[in-house]
């Protein structure tokens, strides 16, 4: 078969899926026949609702399923490596595909960084080609193909990896936000730069008196901002007006953990 | 104001014609760097012919807002004359299927995507007046996340290769019964949004 009858082979039985695990099975075999040994295709945001069973995609919360290794994916959540992932950090830099190997050309690598990466290749993760979903509106997104340690990437096949990422992506998203329509929160818009600076504050646990203190408004204009953010976000905590302001990509988690 | 404009109403709307021909040089030429000809702040092609016909967004004023650019598959289209590297197999033609090239968009987030929305409900509309059954475009790799998340039944013709070192695929969008109904929450208009009012439908008839 051709790259490309792979590919629409591909997009066509995406279409017609019932269930999450049905996809991972078909991303799966698509994943081994390019030449990859893993996938991980996921929304980058808090993953502690990941659920083996893939209930979080029943539900209409996240992207998340791959074939990583179940002990690496359990570590990963445990210890909150999405947010300071290397390879996802580069993949908000970029709107196209990259290999593992070009992190460095689009984000400064910290010790951190470095050592997740040596955490990743000790659970047998070696190298890997990611492509990026980004979706105007909605948390940003991958699809992570990855080698056992040791094994080269399959240079030839990435372009159709490229392709494959975009749909298994989209198909992944269709599933979560058809399984529940809620999960089609409409896009509130924009919050202002200042109640946008007060609300990375808050993210970063900064109370009002602090942020008053670091923007030089005082606290009272600071419960304000944030008073108006929630409103806009028609929420009912300064956590949801956070977790709403990731969600729609008005501030990278990045800027919220920094 | 949302018009389909090709050659037989295209006189009456000069200035606004002109206003999408100096937006798309800004947009392509001066932001994209796309290597293209353009002259007198303009930008137009050998495709921008007697056969093209535009979708065209425009505001209160009549300035031009957004606009695509629709060009027939069985005359030379880009697919055929300047990309067929893109499709692997047979570049699809035929007097049902229609190249969308030359998407303009308002530079502002949210005035992108309320623009973007008008359009593509433009572009279904247009589909079920003209009897087009799909359309073909080339995708820069880096909008095709952007693009499926419509929910529109997309297929892709090739792999991507690199154009002006960014990587971009052709894909087919099609126009299915069911097109309208499947388009994304965030991808449908207001009711008041602008779009193709009756006497333009029987224009493209």
């Amino acid at each position: 078969m051709t790259g490309l009858n792979a590919v629409q082979a591909f997009v066509d039985k995406s279409r017609t899926l019932g269930s999450p695990s049905e996809l991972r099975g078909l991303l799966a075999d698509i994943t081994t026949e390019m030449g990859f040994d893993y996938f991980a295709l996921i929304h980058h945001v808090d993953l502690s609702g990941y659920s083996e069973a893939l209930t979080h995609m029943e539900e209409g919360e996240l992207v998340a399923l791959g074939t990583y290794p179940e002990s690496w994916i359990e570590r990963y959540i445990a210890d909150n490596i999405v947010a300071n992932d290397p390879v996802l950090l580069a993949s908000q830099r970029t709107n196209v595909g990259f290999c593992w190997s070009e992190i460095p050309t689009l984000i400064p690598v910290t010790e951190a960084h470095r050592e997740i990466r040596e955490r990743t290749v000790k659970a047998g993760i070696d190298d890997g080609y990611t492509v990026p979903a980004h979706v105007p509106g909605e948390a940003n997104g991958s699809c992570n193909f990855a080698m056992a340690a040791g094994r080269a990437l399959p240079h030839d096949n990435l372009k159709m990896a490229q392709l494959i990422g975009g749909f298994a992506f989209q198909a992944a998203r269709a599933m979560v936000f058809n399984a529940f329509p809620e999960a089609k929160r409409p896009i509130k818009g924009p919050l202002t730069q200042r109640q946008l600076e007060c609300v990375l504050f808050a993210a970063r646990g900064k109370s009002n008196w602090e942020i008053g203190k670091i923007l030089g408004i005082s606290e009272g204009t600071v419960k304000r901002h944030i008073e108006d953010a929630r409103a806009h976000y028609e929420v009912g905590s300064r956590m949801q007006v956070v977790m709403r302001a990731l969600f729609e990509g008005q501030i990278g988690l990045v800027d919220a953990l920094r | 104001m949302l018009r389909l404009i090709d050659r037989r109403n295209i006189e009456e709307f000069p200035d606004l014609v002109r206003s999408m021909h100096r937006d798309r040089k800004r947009l392509f030429v001066d932001i994209f760097r796309w290597g293209l000809s353009h002259e007198n702040g303009e930008e137009r092609d050998a495709f921008d012919d007697d056969d093209a016909s535009y979708l065209v967004l425009s505001d209160d004023t009549d300035r031009h807002v957004a606009s695509i650019r629709f060009l027939r598959t069985d005359r030379p289209h880009l697919l055929d004359s300047v990309f067929p590297e893109l499709c692997d197999a047979a570049i699809p033609r035929g007097p049902d299927i229609r190249e969308i090239t030359r998407l303009c968009l308002p530079l502002r987030k949210r005035d992108r995507i309320a623009a973007r929305n008008i359009l593509a409900r433009g572009i279904i509309d247009y589909a079920a007046i003209a009897g087009v059954t799909s359309y073909t475009a080339v995708c820069h790799m880096a909008f095709l996340s952007e693009l499926l998340s419509a929910g529109w039944r997309c297929t892709p013709l090739g792999q991507p290769e690199s154009i002006n070192g960014a990587p971009a695929g052709a894909v087919q969008i099609h126009m299915d019964d069911d097109t309208a109904g499947l388009l994304a929450e965030n991808w449908r208009c207001p009711k008041a949004a602008p779009r193709l009012s009756n006497h333009q439908s029987e224009l493209a008839a």
